[in-house]
């Protein structure tokens, strides 16, 4: 049997040891989430590319189709895909055509899309297609930015304040 | 499974010995893990309160207030801050280790499912709980969860837009959502305390409460932690930075490190099939067989002893059925049931006195029954090595093998299956010098009472009692675990020098 005192050592020695192992691992070891000598720019927005335009048949062309499918006019449900083109300094870093969401592709285009840069001056060129029948991008935009370490610069996109904005 | 669930065991064993050096069995840390779970709950839930008091739910005001309550506030409230904290840390220690426990000495599977069970949706809000706690103090380890948090979510298609969105622009965030959190962060533990409260509705006289020395112990080390090292926030969150190097409490966070650089797909579908893996755990194979006790109302006399001392509140006390002369009788509900036997060592007509070939009794169990134990102890009896006094062992099934493999024994599902009239059985028809029962470690009964019914059986202050005439100096009991063979040994010589000594001296005489 050991004796009182020892054994008391003893659950003091483990006991203090619980706690030290308690407090350890509730800030240790440390976790980078990202590196302290980067900034970072992450594109940000949903946006819903107009619906294409209805189709409305003519009288003849209604009485070739089927009696089930004559409906005066056909305006469909789906979005068509937006591309999106994001120039960091002259390199292409994202040049994508971005399906919409939603069950029925009715939804928006989201893009949720981080890049991590070398901090210092940037230039920064945007541009957006949100019309599958045109060649040229119906949105551009040109940002010089001056990014410091940690800096996390949103890219955002607002058709009524006139397109791509930065925060 | 099997590989797995022994070298645990074997850990646990090992480990449980060396505490119950240091704190005795009923005070051993690893032998009350589930009751300090419940202290460390209350701990928080009192420190919550308290810090709720002085929170201030808005986006600007968080932080603040968190802070003003840990530094600038009386000394009470920083104490008590970092109590929260460390009490949430050591509840998901004592609760990953009590689960570990509890699987590692296969007392999850059969009719235990539904402690299981619940035990995983307790994790599951304990876990829900304390990251939304993280979340609210809004500094730069929040600021880290929500981002990864709201990532992870959006990988399922249920969200039009990207709800990690608000968290990555300082203009999006409002104070709806802060308060959104603290009501989670309320309604989460209030689950918890409604689903522990199922968690333990299949067990009786469940040990949620530690003795108050091993409680006092547990505060002490909270305090002192508290004092020595207190908790701590971030910097101030702020949207317009990514946070860098982060302490991490990794009893809480440990798989956002994961969550943030594996693919999404790789941990959701790991972390459900993990999910899945340990709630499905007491439907996989190895299978075992279920035994379950049987009321024979025809000895049952509704007097209540099985249903006092059944530990997995498996029996009810009904109106009779049969027109006999009782107001109740015994109803054994077969998914409660785990086959201890305890209430067939509890019923009043389980004696091996009786002449009838069956020993029917009112509840027995089907393997091994009462008529089996009789037999088994007839046996035993016969194979009693030349030498020395003649010691008849009860041997509980989870005890040390030492014991079940002892020539002269008999093993139960539980010692206190044994009713007390064996053991006087045993010493009046000289089949035996004396009597040892052999059950399973000190205050970690596998059947949860079964140590605590043989004691105050055999110390006359439980029915069925040990008879009066029988000599208690004939009787020994070792409550000693799997790994202590050892120890069973040298209780069995100590007991037989003793026998030996008493002997020598009646010859004297
Ligand atoms: C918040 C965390 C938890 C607390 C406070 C807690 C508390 C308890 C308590 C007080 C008991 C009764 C012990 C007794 O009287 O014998 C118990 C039993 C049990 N717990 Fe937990 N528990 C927690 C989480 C879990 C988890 C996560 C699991 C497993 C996934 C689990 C599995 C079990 C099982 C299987 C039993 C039954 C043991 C038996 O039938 O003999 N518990 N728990
Ligand atoms: S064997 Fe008897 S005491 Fe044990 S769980 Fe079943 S009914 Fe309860
Ligand atoms: S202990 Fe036996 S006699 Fe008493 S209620 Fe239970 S089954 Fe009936």
């Amino acid at each position: 049997m050991i004796s009182r005192i020892v054994r008391w050592a003893a659950q003091l020695v483990i006991l203090a040891g619980i706690a030290a192992f308690i407090g350890a691992l509730s800030v240790a070891p440390a976790f980078t989430y990202r590196p302290a000598d980067m900034a970072f720019i992450r594109i940000n927005f949903t946006h819903g590319a107009p619906r294409a335009e209805c189709w409305r048949p003519t009288q003849a062309e209604l009485t070739k189709l089927p009696p089930s499918q004559r409906r005066p006019n056909d305006c469909p449900r789906e979005r068509p895909a937006i591309v999106l083109r994001f120039e960091l300094d002259g390199v292409v870093l994202l040049d994508e055509s971005l399906p919409p969401s939603g069950l029925s592709r009715d939804s928006p285009s989201p893009i949720y899309r981080g890049f991590s840069v070398a901090p210092g001056p940037h230039r920064l060129h945007l541009a957006m297609r949100d019309n599958p029948r045109t060649k040229e991008y119906d949105y551009t935009s040109d940002f010089d930015v001056m990014l410091s370490p940690q800096q996390n610069l949103v890219i955002g996109f607002d058709p009524r304040s006139g397109g791509f904005r930065i925060r | 499974m099997n590989l797995l669930r022994r070298g645990l065991l074997n850990g646990f064993d090992r480990a449980e010995a060396l505490l119950d050096r240091v704190f005795t069995p009923v005070h051993n840390p690893l032998k009350q893990l589930g009751a300090l779970g419940t202290l460390f709950f209350a701990v928080v839930i009192v420190t919550g309160v308290h810090l709720y008091i002085g929170y201030d739910t808005s986006v600007s005001g968080a932080y603040g207030s968190v802070e003003y309550l840990s530094v600038s506030a009386w000394f009470l409230a920083g104490v008590a801050r970092s109590l929260h904290r460390y009490a949430s840390d050591a509840l998901v220690l004592v609760m990953l280790l009590h689960a570990a426990r509890e699987f590692a000495r296969d007392r999850y599977r059969g009719a235990r499912w539904f402690s299981w069970v619940t035990g995983i949706v307790a994790m599951l809000l304990v876990y829900g709980s304390g990251i939304g706690g993280y979340w609210l103090v809004w500094d730069e380890l929040a600021q880290f969860i929500a981002i990864v948090s709201m990532e992870w979510l959006d990988w399922l298609p249920i969200f039009g837009e990207p709800i990690a969105g608000i968290f990555v622009a300082p203009d999006a965030l409002d104070d709806r959502f802060f308060t959104l959190l603290i009501f989670l962060h309320i309604a989460l533990p209030l689950m918890l305390a409604l689903v522990l409260w199922l968690h333990l509705q299949r067990i009786s006289r469940a040990a949620y409460r530690p003795p108050w020395r091993a409680a006092l112990g547990a505060m002490a080390m909270l305090v002192g932690l508290s004092v020595v090292f207190p908790a701590v926030s971030h910097p101030p969150a702020d949207l317009a930075r990514l946070p860098a190097k982060l302490g991490l409490d990794w009893f809480y966070l440990a798989a956002y490190p994961l969550m943030d650089r594996l693919p999404r797909a790789a941990t959701w579908g790991g972390g459900v099939a993990l999910l899945i893996l340990f709630t499905a755990l007491p439907w996989l194979p190895p299978l075992r067989r279920r035994v379950v006790a049987v009321v024979d109302l025809d000895y049952c006399n509704g007097c209540g002893r099985c249903n006092d001392d059944c530990p997995y509140n498996a029996i009810a006390m009904v109106a009779r059925t049969d027109g006999k002369p009782f107001e109740t009788q015994a109803v054994v509900n077969p998914g409660l049931c785990v086959g201890c036997g305890i209430c067939v060592g509890a019923c009043p007509p389980s004696t091996p006195f009786r002449t009838t070939v069956d020993l029917p009794t009112g509840i027995d169990l089907p393997d091994p029954s009462l008529k089996d134990l009789r037999g088994q102890t007839l046996a035993a009896a016969a194979r009693h090595q030349a030498g020395g006094p003649r010691v008849l062992v009860f041997a509980c099934a989870h005890g040390p093998a030492a014991a079940t493999e002892f020539p002269a024994s008999v093993t139960l599902p539980c010692v206190a299956m044994l009713p007390p009239s064996f053991i006087d059985f045993a010493l009046s028809r000289h089949l035996a010098d004396g009597v040892m029962l052999a059950g399973c470690d000190s205050s970690a009964c596998y059947n949860r009472l079964g140590e605590r019914w043989t004691d105050e059986r055999l110390a006359g202050k439980r029915d069925p009692r040990l008879r009066a005439r029988v000599d208690r100096a004939r009787v020994a009991v070792s409550w000693v675990g799997r790994q202590s063979g050892d120890e069973f040994r040298a209780a069995l010589s100590a007991f037989a020098a003793r026998l030996s000594a008493r002997a020598a001296e009646g010859d004297k005489r």
